[in-house]
């Protein structure tokens, strides 16, 4: 494999599933570089990666997801990485799946490629219904934002090339990113692919997303989506304050 | 208005620029931040020394000239707490980045043997 692959897994406080997402991350992409991103876990997250001898990146405190996400992605970029792959350290995301993410992004049919549990119209894998509305909704909204089909904007399941990870570098929605970063990546004109995958009931820890907070979450991100619209299109790269940049000279 | 009433809006202006003076000198507020503040107090000294604009913008506004009083410093409130809101985002966005480095760097500061035979660019990482 003489692309350069690596998979960021963001993990806060899943000691339980850690160990298991890093087995089968290796057993399925032995030739990827693996990177956890540590998001200010109280429990055994960070000794579970050393251990693991993965690249492990330690935030000081809690960022949330987008943060979390977004260092993995400075990492790729800083080194040179020609792809990043998201998998959540929750266990949700199957691993074997990831050779089919990148065999549809190596063929260079899309910039970013996302697992999605309902492309194939496969959406018995237990998401409770309330989640199920909410998913359709933004879905729905989305692919009209967007104008491309995507029925699962909040999987953070994806694969993404070179070029996007240079751009999320630099620009990464920091809350509830998924939805957002999807209609970003549109917006600045790159493609986006859906392959089904089926995910598991995660493993251990609960969701980032209670029932309580579904309703909230639909309507900021319609909102975030919405503005991200209007918003003008990111200016040229900075030299403050990133370490992305230097990805240019790597190549 | 009433003498005393001139007297109580004076005091608040003088008193606002005063303090955002002092606190300028003491190096506890940073004069980026000290504009709307001073703003605030020129404007309550003008309504206390030419009081007629007042009663003007009370005659357009229809209100009773306190209540343009009122408004008046609300609107400059609301400016001032918008004005935070932005820095608030803009600190946040540089925390954000510092951490991000923080867990980067302490990567790299740990690594720095190895990171030169496995990868073929070590000094890839951030600028130096």
């Amino acid at each position: 494999m003489d692309r350069r692959t690596l998979v960021i897994i963001p993990a806060y406080n899943e000691e339980e599933s850690l160990s298991c997402v890093i087995d089968s991350v290796h057993a399925s992409v032995p030739f990827a570089d693996v990177v956890v991103v540590n998001d200010g876990s109280v429990d055994k997250t960070a000794s579970i990666a050393h251990a693991k001898g993965v690249i492990l990146l330690d935030l000081p405190y809690n960022l949330g997801i987008g943060g979390a996400v977004q260092t993995g992605y400075k990492f790729a970029a800083a080194r040179g990485y020609d792809i990043a792959v998201q998998v959540d350290g929750d266990g949700q995301h199957p691993a074997e799946e990831i050779p089919r993410l990148l065999s549809v992004l190596q063929a260079g049919q899309a910039d970013m490629v996302i697992g999605s549990r309902f492309v194939s119209g496969r959406a018995d894998y237990g998401v409770p219904l309330a989640r199920l509305v909410g998913i359709k909704i933004l879905s729905a909204v989305i692919s009209l934002l967007s104008r491309q089909r995507v029925t699962d904007p909040t999987s953070g399941f994806r694969a993404v090339n070179r070029n996007v990870i240079r751009l999320l570098a630099r620009m990464y929605p920091r809350d509830y990113p998924e939805p957002e970063a999807v209609v970003f990546l549109c917006k600045e004109g790159y493609s986006i692919v859906e392959v089904p995958v089926e995910m598991n009931q995660r493993i251990g820890g609960v969701s980032s997303i209670t029932l309580l907070d579904g309703l909230f979450y639909i309507v900021k991100v319609l909102l975030a989506t919405a503005i991200g619209m209007v918003k003008p299109p990111i200016g040229p790269e900075r030299r403050a304050l990133s370490c992305a940049n230097n990805g240019e000279e790597v190549t | 208005m009433t003498l005393l009433q001139r007297i109580v809006v004076a005091a608040m202006g003088g008193g606002i620029i005063l303090t955002t003076f002092e606190m300028i000198r003491r190096r506890k507020l940073k004069e980026e931040y000290s504009l709307l503040w001073f703003l605030t107090g020129c404007v309550t000294l003008l309504f206390s020394v030419f009081p007629g604009v007042l009663y003007w913008l009370s005659g357009q506004l229809h209100l009773h000239h306190l209540t343009t009083m009122l408004l008046v410093a609300f609107g400059f409130l609301l400016c001032i707490v918008l004005h935070y809101s932005t820095v608030i985002s803009r600190l946040s966005e540089h925390e954000k980045e510092l951490a991000q480095q923080v867990a980067i760097l302490s990567w790299r500061l740990e690594h720095r043997g190895i990171s030169a035979e496995e990868h073929h660019d070590p000094e890839s990482i951030g600028p130096n």
